[in-house]
């Protein structure tokens, strides 16, 4: 452990692509305007799809619309993430709402959120220690479900308890205890929004206010989630190198938009630093030290679901992606 | 105090940009090298939280911010300023001669 405060992985031990250090510098450059651009244009399509749903109230149309409606308010979890490492805005104070906003919208606490999420970094698929791994090897019907509606990640009595100032063991192990005040007061907060949400149900006597908040944040889960699946499922465990622990894949325009360029996972693992919008610009730089950047969700569910299949019989199957230094020793080989 | 400095060779000055940081191992010890809008500084090179290389972080005016878990510390002192880093940085003495910079390491 060394000088470190507790840590049993030296965050220097992960592998690091080569790339120009002047280079790096200029990607690590936050703004304010593309996070604004970003998260304006998403709050606007949130409340454009909110209003036709509304609208389709009293209509069949009122499921694909709320449904569409759920979908983006899901996305909402993107954002969280970026603002999770202070990269969505080069303004704190900026960053910080949206972070709490995000975290409400998703029914979390965003201090501990953000620690967790620190932690998976940290011990990136580690088995022991990696709070944020999707699914078991072999995944069950039951985790896939609750995952893809995002039932596990809400923790409605360990945000009750965190309101009373009692904070389980394993978040006391990874918020710094300078910060755990502030998982109080933001449960306290959280509890107090979702309150007043309640309240504002039985004063308008409609259970609208939920459809567009809680329930949202479960029935717009599952196509936000197909894309999170993606990120490490079925991939190598315990292995000091995201290229093998990590999957990037390539998504049009309007995915990588909602998906706040997430696609770029492993890129985003070596460089957490790298802000959203320089990811593909960073790709370039990077992509012949990496794996094959899978062509979309198709291209990586094709392999990941027989993978999963397959860990049924054999626990220990996990999909080993070909890096660049194998590929080239096989070609020169082949010559 | 400085005779007992043995001073050794880091880099060119400008090789380094203000708000840039760089990476220098002498025998087994890493140190990073900063330059801010106020000089050229030197500390350990591993952050005291989790041991990220800081020369990969983001070096904001004088504070370095470590790639790892979005710690920060104030270059000149060395001083942890926000969570989760908690322990300073030592800091070492750095000189700039003809356009060279050196790290001061004791003896």
């Amino acid at each position: 452990m060394g000088e470190n405060q507790g840590y049993e992985i030296d965050l220097s031990g992960w592998y690091k692509c080569d790339i120009d250090r002047k280079q790096l510098k200029r990607l690590m450059r936050r703004d304010n305007w593309h996070g604004l651009l970003w998260f304006g244009g998403y709050f606007a399509l949130l409340a454009a799809t909110g209003y036709l749903a509304y609208l389709a109230i009293g209509t069949l149309w009122v499921i694909p619309a709320f449904f569409l409606y759920g979908t983006i308010y899901a996305f909402a979890a993107p954002i969280m993430h970026e603002t999770h490492h202070g990269t969505a805005f080069k303004s704190r104070w900026l960053n910080e709402l949206v972070h709490w906003l995000t975290a409400t919208m998703l029914l979390t606490e965003p201090e501990y959120t953000r620690w967790g999420h620190m932690n998976h970094h940290t011990y990136t698929v580690f088995t022991a220690k990696d709070i944020e791994i999707e699914l078991p090897r072999p995944p069950g019907i039951m985790p896939v479900v609750l995952r893809l509606f995002g039932i596990v990640m809400v923790h409605p009595v360990k945000i009750c308890k965190r309101a009373f100032g009692i904070i389980e063991d394993k978040a006391k192990e990874m918020v710094p205890e300078s910060q755990l005040p502030k998982v109080i007061w933001f449960s306290r907060l959280l509890i107090f929004v979702y309150a007043c949400i309640g309240g504002l149900c039985i004063w308008t006597g409609s259970i609208l206010p939920l459809v567009y908040t809680v329930f949202a944040r479960f029935y717009g889960s599952p196509i936000p989630k197909l894309f999170v699946f993606t990120q490490h499922v079925a991939l190598a465990e315990n292995v000091y190198d995201h290229r093998l622990s990590a999957r990037s894949i390539h998504l049009n325009p309007v995915f990588r938009f909602f998906y706040w360029n997430m696609n770029y996972h492993i890129e985003h693992h070596i460089f957490p630093l790298v802000p959203f919008y320089a990811l593909p610009a960073l790709h370039e730089q990077i992509k012949d030290q990496l794996p094959r950047q899978y062509s979309g969700l198709w291209d990586a569910y094709k392999e990941m679901v027989p993978a999963m299949i397959r860990q049924y019989g054999d626990p220990a199957y996990i999909i080993k992606p070909i890096l660049p230094e194998a590929q080239l020793q096989q070609q020169t080989g082949a010559i | 105090m400085a005779d007992n400095l043995n001073w050794i060779l880091v880099c060119d000055a400008d090789e380094l940009d203000v708000e840039d940081a760089i990476s220098f191992k002498q025998d087994s010890d890493i140190y990073a090298v900063y330059r801010t809008p106020s000089g050229y500084y030197a500390t350990q090179g591993k952050c005291t939280h989790a041991g990220a290389l800081l020369a990969d972080g983001l070096v904001i005016g004088e504070i370095i911010e470590c790639s790892g878990h979005q710690g920060r510390f104030h270059i000149p002192t060395g001083k942890a300023v926000r969570p989760p880093a908690c322990v300073a940085l030592k800091t070492y003495p750095v000189k700039l001669e003809d356009g060279k910079l050196f790290i001061g390491l004791q003896n």
